[in-house]
């Protein structure tokens, strides 16, 4: 959940960012199509009309939220795999953060139990492809120092289709949170193609 | 249910079918498939106690199994593992593309459609699991099979991969055969199996 500024000067910036906490904690109970601006502004604290100056509708708040969401992903993604000594550490930690990332987001999750119609149109077929194009760089980056820009780009691509496949076909074996089956899947499945044999034998687990 | 109700029940589903391709998901109500089906309101709501929302899932079940029965018999009796998974990639995506109910949902009705075809498609991704298993067991018993993890969590992992591919090719051009045998034989089976 972003954190809502101490500071009581209500700026532009602490604004959003109050309507976007807002519209997280109304949609993680509610869900999205029942939300209104209004019960946003309620949760946020601030009056219908200050909302509406911010956010012609529900839509742009709904975008404002993504970018603000996407950002703090990002953070918490660096920060996760700073310190990843191994290909295989960095992609293990990758795939757990993500995964813990969607786990511990009442929005996103409340989407997916109760409101798929409302997410999955932006993840699978024709959408689900410029989906991967946007991801891909990003759960690839902590990767680029081992393998290099191009692969970086070809293993997030990899990871995010376990992610999603692990929120759409969940089952006991999906659950990518628990960092000792991830790290299995990065390293049996995901690893070993990006150190073919014939370039790398030494690096090839038996 | 009794024996002699599945064929029945089945025909249906076949009924249901047509009625979705005419109307929709969303204009299709069980009085719809009653009437042109000539089963009683009573026995559907009998076969399918969830009402509307049932039959739909199941008339989607049904024709995804029909999709992935068609898919496994033109993989049928392909030389290896390899290339049986490049069949199986280029019917499907083929199989996808030229679907003309499935295109048009997509585009008409993607939020009814789709929560039918993942999360609420209960047993679409373990049935894949379970085709692909006898494969891997024969590369297996051919030392083959240079992955230190269990065939059953291989082909789970393949299992997700492949209707992740099938859903969204991404960057993957599944439509040229070069690349389709390079996704195969390195991203999808370069951990798995020796050699390419």
């Amino acid at each position: 959940m972003v954190l809502v500024s101490h500071d009581t000067r209500v700026s532009p910036v602490t604004m959003a960012e109050r309507a976007v906490a807002g519209l997280l904690e109304v949609v993680a109970r509610h869900g999205l199509a029942k939300t209104t601006l209004d019960d946003v502004a309620a949760a946020a604290g601030c009056s219908r009309a200050t909302l509406y100056r911010h956010f012609a509708n529900k839509q742009a708040l709904v975008d404002a939220a993504v970018g603000a969401e996407v950002q703090r992903f990002e953070a918490q993604l660096a920060t996760a795999t700073a310190d990843a000594d191994t290909l295989t550490d960095a992609l293990t930690a990758v795939v757990v953060t993500s995964a813990r990332f969607v786990d511990d987001h009442g929005a996103l999750r409340f989407l997916f139990d109760h409101e798929p119609q409302a997410i999955l149109p932006w993840l699978a077929f024709a959408q689900g492809d410029a989906f991967l194009a946007a991801v891909a760089p990003v759960l690839g980056a902590p990767a680029e120092r081992f393998v290099g820009a191009n692969q970086a780009v070809r293993v997030g691509e990899w990871v995010a289709r376990l992610l999603l496949t692990s929120l759409t076909f969940a089952d006991e074996r999906a659950d990518l949170t628990d960092p000792r089956r991830a790290s299995a899947l990065v390293a049996q499945f995901i690893v070993p193609v990006l150190q073919p044999a014939q370039s790398t034998p030494q690096g090839v687990a038996t | 249910m009794s024996e002699a109700e599945l064929p029945a029940r089945e025909r249906v589903l076949e009924v249901a079918y047509t009625c979705v391709e005419r109307s929709g998901l969303t204009r299709t109500s069980v009085e719809d498939v009653a009437r042109e089906s000539g089963v009683s309101r009573a026995t559907l709501y009998r076969w399918f106690p969830g009402g509307r929302d049932e039959l739909l899932r199941e008339t989607v079940g049904f024709e995804v199994a029909r999709f992935f029965g068609r898919l496994a018999e033109a993989a049928y009796g392909a030389p290896d593992f390899a290339t049986m998974l490049e069949e199986v990639l280029v019917f499907a995506h083929r199989a996808v593309r030229e679907h003309a109910l499935l295109q048009r949902m997509l585009v008409e009705e993607p939020e009814l459609l789709l929560p039918l075809l993942t999360t609420e498609s209960h047993n679409v991704r373990p049935v894949i699991a379970e085709y692909l298993l006898p494969y891997l067991e024969v590369e297996a018993r051919a030392g083959r099979v240079r992955t230190d993890a269990d065939l059953a969590a291989t082909a789970d992992y393949l299992s997700r991969m492949i209707l992740s591919l099938i859903s969204s090719p991404g960057h993957w051009d599944l439509e040229d055969p070069t690349v389709v045998a390079e996704l195969v034989r390195t991203e999808l089976l370069g951990a798995v199996l020796h050699g390419g």
